[in-house]
């Protein structure tokens, strides 16, 4: 797997001053060899015996060492000695862009002080800087210090990468990794993600109020001393409205009943409420007074039987 | 290698979440609104049922004037008026006392057995 990208993969040095600028397709691949001004290392001797327990240590390794800025760290062992590495992500970043290489392109991103460790002697690098090895560690000699001094082109292509590769943190730079084609969608999406936040926001307080308006059925049945259902309560009240009903009409018939206009000798002899029926029986009534009670019945819609037997008149009332 | 979202998958996303949104709105909306309206229907149905319960479950008390012409006994929930001879004028003072209060008349039987006298028999609940 690893020989199969290596095959495809261009390796390139990449140096934040001197840099080609590439054009490449998205399809193009590229090892990227980190110039030593893209990092910090120190050839260091660590007391611990692994390299999880060695990379623990490594900012107090660099404490003191570096300038001012947001810090990864790395480290190898190669026999007794650990190099340990600083790099600020933002500035391979930055070396990244300005050499035109798209996060897509890369490859694997390598550490020239692991992939040239096997140099022998000075290198031209590109065609200002020298690279060389001193006391083990790989260093760039600056362009001023070059001189007129030939030096012979290191060939990249040949160089067996390593199995040493670091990965870039984006958080941090993913702002200048936006696109106009990116910043054309920004405002749709933020604009659909406010109003799906103004939804939700809406949608809490329907909720809320919702709840609060469930509570507040449920308090009224608590507060009434009610049935706990509607179903139980509305039984309840039909039951009532019926009682409501019978007592009405017993008081409206009976008001009519009472106030009837009769002659001395007429009266209401016996009056009998038994289950629905109202039955009064009238004594002594003549033709013109039982007319007289049907009239009023009939006035007031009252639903009723009547009975003359000579003078005595019987009315059934249905309630 | 590079752990970039393509903005498009986020448009889908916050589209999908917009979508989630506004069915979520509708549907609470609408649970909203049947809140309101059972709300409603409850006040109105307890304001009513109370209202009734409060009329018609008072206990019958008979006014101390009528002590001596009517006697009141209670069977359950039931009172028993019985009278067995009661002046007409009073007869008739304590049909407009029943009446104009809300007590619940389950029955009763008033028969005249004089010009001045009648008997009652009454069950109010």
């Amino acid at each position: 797997m690893f020989s199969k990208y290596k095959n495809n993969a261009k390796t390139i040095f990449l140096d934040p001053i001197f840099y080609t600028q590439y054009t490449l397709s998205k399809e193009e691949k590229l090892d990227i060899i980190l110039s030593p001004s893209l990092y910090w290392v120190q050839k260091v001797v660590i007391p611990v015996k692994t390299t999880r327990e060695a990379k623990k240590l490594l900012e107090s390794v660099f404490d003191g060492v570096l300038l001012e800025g947001d810090y990864s760290y790395d480290l190898y062992k190669d026999g007794e000695y650990f190099f340990a590495f600083a790099y600020e992500n933002q500035k391979i970043l930055k070396a990244l862009k300005d050499a035109n290489i798209e996060t897509q392109n890369i490859n694997n991103i390598y550490f020239a002080q692991k992939e040239l460790q096997n140099i022998d002697g000075a290198f031209e690098i590109n065609k200002k800087q020298v690279i060389y090895k001193k006391d083990g560690i790989i260093m760039l000699l600056p362009p001023s210090l070059k001189g007129d001094d030939e030096y012979e082109e290191l060939d990249l292509s040949h160089i067996q990468l390593s199995k040493h590769t670091i990965k870039l943190k984006y958080k941090k730079s993913y702002k200048k990794n936006i696109t106009q084609s990116d910043l054309k969608l920004l405002k749709p999406i933020m604009l659909v993600f406010i109003l799906s936040m103004m939804f939700f926001a809406q949608y809490y307080i329907t909720s809320q109020q919702t709840t609060e308006i469930v509570k507040k059925t449920q308090n009224l049945f608590a507060s009434n001393h009610l049935k706990s259902t509607t179903i139980q309560n509305k039984s309840m009240l039909l039951r009532y409205t019926n009682i409501q009903k019978r007592q009405d009409n017993i008081r409206e018939y009976l008001s009519t009943l009472l106030s009837f206009r009769l002659t001395q000798d007429e009266h209401i002899s016996k009056i009998k409420l038994n289950g629905n029926t109202l039955r009064v029986e009238l004594e002594n009534t003549t033709p013109n007074t039982q007319t007289y009670i049907q009239k009023r019945l009939a006035k007031k819609h009252i639903k009723y039987t009547i009975d003359t037997k000579q003078n005595k008149t019987i009315l059934e009332i249905s309630i | 290698m590079i752990g970039r979202i393509n903005p498009l998958y986020i448009l889908g996303g916050v589209s999908v979440l917009l979508l989630i949104s506004i069915l979520s709105l509708y549907s609470i909306k609408s649970n909203y609104t049947d809140a309101k309206i059972k709300y409603k229907e409850t006040k109105e149905l307890t304001t009513k049922l109370v209202a009734l319960k409060r009329l018609y479950s008072k206990r019958f008390i008979l006014p101390r004037k009528y002590n001596s012409s009517v006697e009141v006994t209670h069977s359950g929930a039931t009172t028993k008026l019985y009278a067995q001879k009661i002046n007409l004028q009073e007869l008739n003072s304590l049909m407009k006392y029943i009446i104009n209060s809300t007590y619940q008349i389950q029955s009763f039987k008033i028969e005249k057995i004089s010009k001045t006298k009648a008997t009652l028999k009454m069950d109010i609940k």
